[in-house]
């Protein structure tokens, strides 16, 4: 717009010219027009901040809900997979060490410590290492081995004054670990020759002077034994280990 | 149903899945710690141990206490039931050492158990109690 004096362009909301300084009467009704937007603004944006403080708990409430859920599925599979994951990591760990680890358990089972030996396997994570696979029959052997002689040393060494309520029933448990390491024995090295066979016959052996020496099994009674049912087996035991 | 009322119900529900969430956090913990794994085989034992030495039921305590001697963790206060376990584990094995012609082996079970019968000098009533019943479960 210009200016009714001097006639010099005028901006939209200038109240005076500042060329001339006369009061520009135009600007009134533009004047009114930017305060009417202005405050529309304000109202709208302060409308506008409600909202959403309004809703700002609801969505940060479904934001965590979310966080959560997804929170849940994660831990639910790292709790399915954290024993693969951890079995891996030992399995390399184990074929890093293969040479070191070889040699324990060779002398283990050279002194004989067949105890010992599953027990390093155990410790180690050995089982799971493919680079030990050609042991693994000897360390079922020597699984069954344990069972074996803990089965004999729990039934046959007690006090005398001992009030053994569940004795028949230790005996029916037990004897299964007997008869079951034999068997395990007899599959394990069928058809088998390699240079771990002799520790397979050590196991045999030992467990052979065990039932000898707590049960009184020489090696004729021990064949009978083994071939008879379970029944005959448990009532031999009973007979043997039951005080009067 | 309003805002407000979605908005309670969400509460409720993430309270839950919070729960849910630090149980599955434990869990999955737990299944990768597999020392815990260990540790609880090994709890029935020191449940058990106790009542097994009164029973005289001492091959049970020979034969459990088996994997501490191998490393298993175990319940230090129970040290001394450990020790009274291998006593008679060592009693048992000397026997066969000797039966199968290992006498250094035997030699060195009889060594320990000198060792153990030292260390355990106030329990000399049970220790004989203990090699009074491997003598008499030989049937050889």
């Amino acid at each position: 717009m210009k200016c009714d004096h001097c006639g010099a362009e005028l901006g939209l909301l200038d109240k005076v010219c500042p060329y001339c300084g006369s009061v520009n009467t135009q600007s009134g009704e533009h004047q009114r027009e930017q305060e009417d937007y202005e405050k529309r603004s304000r109202k709208m944006t302060e409308s506008l901040r409600g909202h959403i403080a309004e809703n700002v708990p609801l969505v940060c409430s479904a934001i965590l809900l979310f966080l959560l859920l997804t929170g849940i599925l994660t831990a639910g599979y790292l709790g399915e997979k954290a024993y693969d994951l951890v079995n891996r990591v030992n399995a390399q760990k184990a074929a890093d060490h293969y040479e070191e680890n070889m040699q324990k358990i060779l002398q283990y089972l050279d002194d004989k410590d067949y105890i010992g030996c599953l027990a390093f396997v155990q410790e180690h994570d050995l089982k799971y290492c493919a680079a030990y696979d050609e042991l693994w029959r000897v360390w079922d052997l020597c699984g069954y081995y344990e069972n074996a002689v803990n089965a004999v040393e729990e039934l046959a060494i007690h006090g005398t004054d001992t009030k053994r309520l569940m004795a028949e029933d230790d005996i029916a448990f037990r004897k299964v670990d007997i008869a079951t390491f034999y068997e395990a024995y007899g599959f394990l090295t069928e058809g088998q020759q390699d240079g771990y066979q002799k520790y397979m016959d050590g196991m045999k052996e030992q467990v052979d002077v065990i039932l000898r020496i707590y049960l009184g099994l020489d090696e004729e009674k021990r064949e009978k034994y083994l071939a008879g049912s379970e029944n005959e087996q448990a009532a031999y035991l009973e007979e043997v280990l039951i005080d009067e | 149903m309003n805002k407000k009322m979605i908005f309670r119900i969400s509460v409720c529900l993430n309270v839950i899945l919070a729960i849910v969430f630090m149980i599955a956090m434990i869990h999955a913990i737990k299944q990768i710690d597999r020392n815990w794994e260990n540790n609880k085989t090994w709890a029935f034992v020191d449940i058990l141990i106790e009542d097994k030495l009164k029973q005289e039921e001492y091959g049970w305590m020979g034969a459990q206490t088996r994997p501490w001697r191998y490393g298993a963790k175990g319940n230090e206060d129970n040290r001394e039931y450990y020790e009274l376990g291998e006593y008679t584990d060592l009693l048992f094995f000397r026997e066969i050492y000797q039966a199968a012609g290992e006498l250094s082996k035997a030699g060195a079970c009889e060594e320990r158990l000198k060792e153990l019968k030292v260390e355990l000098d106030g329990q000399s009533g049970i220790l004989n109690k203990m090699e009074q019943s491997v003598e008499k479960a030989q049937k050889e």
